[in-house]
């Protein structure tokens, strides 16, 4: 960080991108560039027409944040839900006495079945950690709530997506 | 007033947390679905705060699965191909219920797909004599579309949910759910005839989550007739 004490938004955001391509999430950061490249919408869509400019410094940056403050989420609606419905588990399986193929069309009932137990997976195990970063000590909900706070608070401005 | 500085702070705080490695690599399915069961809970919250009973029953399984399973994709509410979970709701003289990703009968005889749905309870009771037919949109009083945050969330998804409640009755409650931010949706849905908003519905954003549980208190109570 070039400005340690002071860091603008671009900075913050080549951060973010960075930590998200340390961690692998290279889905997450295709969605963010991709987000970003379609600009911002400058006027209401009408039927013929629909004007845009590209996204500004601090546009990108809260385009970036939203999709990591929502992803962050995920876990804790979860928690939420089996609190509520006083339940050990939720899990998705897909209707076999539907004709169509919702989630991954082409797939045999039994792979349906796999990738939906791999999708529960991927909620329900502790993850891979990393030994080359700290890894902080507090409460996830309480770090999140931190962090949705201070962007509240900074009033960054989520762009309309073109 | 929180400052840039603080800002990078908190996102390396964040991106530091043990759990971040799984939860940034989630797929999108697993994030939409995640987003429907909460709003779903929320629901059942909602009625039990307005003093009525809801249990969460397997269809095949009965009362209070420990596990809860809901559709990987659009389904039939009669469908006993797996244990599906719906809620099972009484709040004065009304018995309803919530389903999850259930397709109807419109009005006009086509299948719509609703995210979070409030049906009637003998209606439903019927329907799962027989597993082949699609419910009928005229016992369906609520329903929500729920969207996880992306690119795409703008007026086009909140025209289609306003097609698909035009095609569905006179329903009590619609509401277009999002955990994130659209301004061109918030505008497109003000107007009173439109579907209620909640976007930035999140467990971290407590005040969102307040405002959504005391509107379905407010208007299941309305509905029900409890004062």
């Amino acid at each position: 960080m070039p400005n340690g004490e002071h860091p603008t938004s671009e900075e913050i955001f080549n951060l973010v991108i960075d930590r998200l391509a340390e961690l692998k999430a290279t889905t997450m950061i295709q969605e963010i560039n991709n987000t970003i490249a379609r600009g911002v919408s400058t006027k209401e869509e009408s039927k013929s027409s629909q004007l845009f400019r590209p996204m500004n410094s601090e546009e990108r940056l809260s385009i970036a944040l939203e999709f990591i403050v929502s992803a962050f989420g995920v876990p804790l609606m979860l928690d939420r839900s089996k609190e509520i419905l006083q339940c050990s588990e939720l899990t998705w399986i897909i209707d076999s006495n539907e004709q169509q193929d919702v989630i991954d069309s082409g797939l045999s009932k039994s792979d349906k079945q796999r990738s939906i137990h791999i999708k529960r997976t991927e909620l329900d195990e502790p993850p891979v950690v990393s030994d080359s970063k700290p890894l902080s000590e507090e409460n996830p909900e309480k770090v999140l709530s931190k962090l949705v706070s201070i962007i509240d608070d900074l009033q960054l401005q989520i762009p309309e997506v073109a | 007033m929180a400052s840039l500085s603080d800002l990078r702070n908190a996102v390396e705080s964040a991106l530091s947390l043990s759990t971040a490695d799984a939860t940034l690599q989630l797929n999108s399915n697993t994030r939409e679905r995640a987003f429907e069961a909460y709003v779903f809970s929320l629901l059942v919250q909602a009625v039990r705060q307005a003093g009525g009973n809801a249990t969460t029953v397997g269809i095949r399984t009965g009362q209070n699965p420990s596990i809860v399973v809901f559709r990987g994709g659009p389904g039939r509410l009669g469908s006993q191909s797996q244990d599906f979970a719906y809620a099972r709701c009484s709040l004065g003289n009304k018995e309803f219920e919530f389903h999850v990703d259930v397709q109807y009968e419109g009005s006009s005889g086509a299948i719509h797909e609703v995210d979070v749905s409030l049906y009637d309870h003998r209606t439903a009771d019927r329907v799962r004599q027989n597993q082949n037919e699609f419910a009928k949109s005229s016992k369906l009083y609520g329903a929500l579309e729920c969207k996880f945050y992306d690119s795409t969330l703008g007026t086009v998804l909140g025209r289609t949910f306003v097609g698909l409640v035009a095609d569905c009755g006179q329903m009590r409650m619609t509401a277009f759910c999002s955990n994130g931010p659209s301004q061109s949706l918030a505008k497109y849905l003000q107007p009173q005839n439109r579907p209620d908003h909640f976007l930035r519905l999140s467990p971290l954003r407590a005040s969102v989550e307040q405002r959504f549980l005391a509107h379905f208190q407010h208007e299941l109570r309305k509905w029900t007739g409890v004062g």
